[in-house]
């Protein structure tokens, strides 16, 4: 099923929970909704599952407008953050719920609660009740839940952020694989980039309630629209450094105040050189080892950059570097944080 | 940190006890105990508390009295005409109180005021009410053309005169209990199950009832054991007698009249350890149901190893 948002804006009493925003997401495609505490994102799943009424803009299931549609005739999905498995019913009975409340008869709706059992890999689990079952089962019995009518769309409000850390790249892929053999629509919220960056065919951006951006994995991660979106993704996170900007000549500055512009560079597109062509010269300060990341932190004047290196490099700390960006893995942002389209030729300095 | 037992601190925490256990044993152990005795002594004298003989007479007397087994049957009528019906409505309007409309901490208080008014004071609004000339009720019926109810005078109606006022008193109590059961229930249960399809019925039937079952079961044994010690409101409704031809006459009104009025209290005591037994196996029965359906999930997570 397509989903179009148009415009769509949700108010509280004195809070704007979405604003404006606007999107459309392909019939099978996996979406995550990403974005920091508070951006609006569950506030928007809850919208196109019909919990909260949109205040403004419309809300479309392919070509039927559903604002004001009940969720109960939505015919969607969902698992909730704390999988809400009802808790005086065994599995099987929590699995065979939306049929029941669609009539459908108890033998057929037994067997397609198997069924979608075997999909999810909990048939030995039927007769459990969901106190005895692990977090990861409890998991798998939510989306069998949400999957037993075959809904149009797939609602996933942070589905993962109970589970630890190994069991949640399980699931990851556990879903994926799910959603995959379904062909279901999934709108997925997350606040937990690597998440949404292993798991979604696209990513749709928000911060304070609004659109940032709406794109492929790779590209909202190479092609940041804002400021935001480029600090927002990457661990380490993005180098910002302040600049004056002019006649395709980046200028390092020492504060805020003298910069026209900022330049954000990713750790691993950051790279030490031996020359001071387009390069900024500065101290190693340390090396930090997490796992396979080795990361070089250079003092540039007063600006700390990192950088990620190879361990075969031969720096030590207080030696003198010189760190030159990749051209076009480098980005221009303005004072307030908009991109800067203009063409950059790598031209650097630091005075 | 836990701290080691010891005389010294037991004595301590006695001391603090012992205010409000000295009450207690005076007025409730000692009684209790007391009238126990009391009930199997067959010759008595009161006022020198010398006893001659002792023997079940009293118990083999009650059991022949016919107005026991009147009263028996008047309290079985009144617990099962007001504890369904009460917790029904309750149930009814605590799910009504708990959802979102306006002016709902004036209603809570308005259901709770009848709980904490005087029974005397309440009985004698009702006994107007109930009145078959100037009463309120009648003019009501009298509306939908029902003729004029002698609520009080006629034998028929006075059970359900009292029944009606006993339930109205219970509401509040029972409303309270309820509305914080139904605070318990995560909203996101209702969430998921509007997802799933259930209409407003269907997520009462499915998720409100069975969730509040535990509130249910307490609800229902204090409202028992309540209508089971029935015995202010028929003081005070039917003007000190226990309704027209003893037709409202509960077994703790016939106990208060053996004791107080006929002076016989081993007889007065007997009755009393019948109406306790009654409402300790009662009661007994109901734990047995309420819990069964938990004590089975209990176990089986038991044998399974509890999953997690």
């Amino acid at each position: 099923m397509k989903l179009t948002l148009n415009q769509l804006t949700l108010r509280f009493s004195d809070v704007t929970a979405v604003d404006h925003l606007s999107c459309t997401v392909n019939d099978g495609e996996f979406v995550s909704l990403l974005g920091p505490s508070g951006c609006g994102k569950s506030s928007t799943l809850f919208m196109l599952a019909g919990l909260y009424q949109p205040t403004e803009g419309e809300l479309f299931f392919d070509d039927t407008k559903v604002n004001t549609v009940e969720p109960e005739h939505r015919e969607i999905g969902m698992v909730f953050q704390n999988y809400a498995l009802y808790p005086h019913m065994s599995v099987r009975k929590n699995i065979m719920f939306p049929l029941k409340m669609k009539k459908v008869s108890r033998k057929e709706a037994n067997a397609r609660a198997v069924e979608i059992a075997e999909l999810v890999k909990i048939e030995s689990l039927l007769e459990r009740k969901p106190a005895q079952l692990s977090g990861g089962q409890q998991q798998r019995v939510a989306i069998a839940r949400a999957l037993v009518k075959h809904p149009k769309l797939l609602l996933l409000d942070e589905p993962l952020s109970n589970l630890d850390a190994r069991l949640r790249i399980n699931m990851r892929a556990e879903i994926k694989r799910i959603q995959r053999q379904v062909g279901i629509t999934t709108i997925f919220v997350t606040h937990d980039q690597e998440e949404a960056l292993s798991i979604s065919d696209r990513i749709l951006l928000m911060n304070q309630g609004r659109f940032q951006q709406f794109d492929h994995p790779q590209d909202v991660y190479l092609h940041p629209t804002n400021r935001f979106v480029a600090e927002f993704l990457g661990n380490p996170p993005i180098n910002l450094l302040p600049v004056n900007f002019s006649e395709g000549t980046a200028r390092l500055v020492q504060s805020d105040k003298q910069a026209n512009s900022y330049l954000g560079v990713r750790p691993e597109h950051l790279a030490v050189v031996n020359d001071g062509a387009n390069a900024l010269r500065g101290r190693s300060e340390s090396i930090e080892s997490v796992g396979r990341d080795h990361v070089l932190t250079v003092a540039i004047q007063n600006q700390k950059v990192r950088i990620l290196i190879d361990a075969d490099q031969p720096i030590k700390a207080g030696d003198m570097v010189y760190v030159r960006p990749k051209p076009d893995r480098a980005y221009l942002f303005d004072n307030e944080g908009n991109t800067i389209t203009a063409q950059w030729n790598g031209g650097l300095t630091d005075d | 940190m836990i701290e080691r037992r010891t005389w010294k601190k037991t004595l301590r925490a006695l001391l603090y006890l012992a205010p409000a256990l000295a009450l207690i044993i005076v007025f409730d152990v000692y009684p209790i105990i007391k009238s126990f005795l009391i009930s199997f002594y067959t010759r008595y004298n009161y006022f020198t508390d010398v006893v001659y003989a002792r023997g079940i007479d009293n118990y083999l007397s009650i059991f022949n009295d016919p107005e026991f087994w009147l009263s028996l049957r008047n309290t079985a009528i009144f617990v099962l005409g007001v504890v369904p019906a009460s917790i029904c409505l309750s149930l009814a309007v605590a799910v009504l109180l708990n959802q979102k409309i306006r002016f709902r901490g004036l209603l809570r208080t308005i259901y709770f005021i009848p709980f904490v008014t005087s029974v005397v004071a309440v009985s004698v609004v009702w006994r107007w009410i109930f009145h078959s000339q100037y009463g309120l009720l009648n003019a009501a019926l009298g509306l939908v053309g029902i003729s004029s109810i002698h609520w009080l005078t006629d034998p028929n109606w006075a059970m359900p005169a009292l029944i009606i006022l006993a339930i109205w008193k219970g509401l509040g109590y029972n409303i309270v209990i309820f509305l914080a059961g139904l605070q318990n229930i995560d909203s996101n249960y209702y969430r998921a199950a509007r997802i799933d399809g259930a209409s407003p019925w269907q997520r009462f039937i499915h998720i409100t009832v069975p969730m509040l079952s535990g509130t249910t079961l307490f609800v229902s044994i204090i409202a028992m054991i309540n209508a089971f010690k029935v015995f202010d409101e028929i003081y005070a409704l039917f003007n000190g007698y226990p309704g027209p031809v003893n037709s409202a006459e509960t077994v703790v009104y016939y106990i208060y009249n053996k004791f107080y009025v006929q002076n016989q209290y081993g007889i007065a005591s007997a009755a009393s350890y019948v109406l306790f037994l009654i409402i300790f196996v009662l009661t007994l029965i109901q734990l047995k149901v309420g819990g069964q359906k938990k004590e089975r999930t209990r176990s089986k997570k038991l044998a399974t190893g509890g999953g997690r």
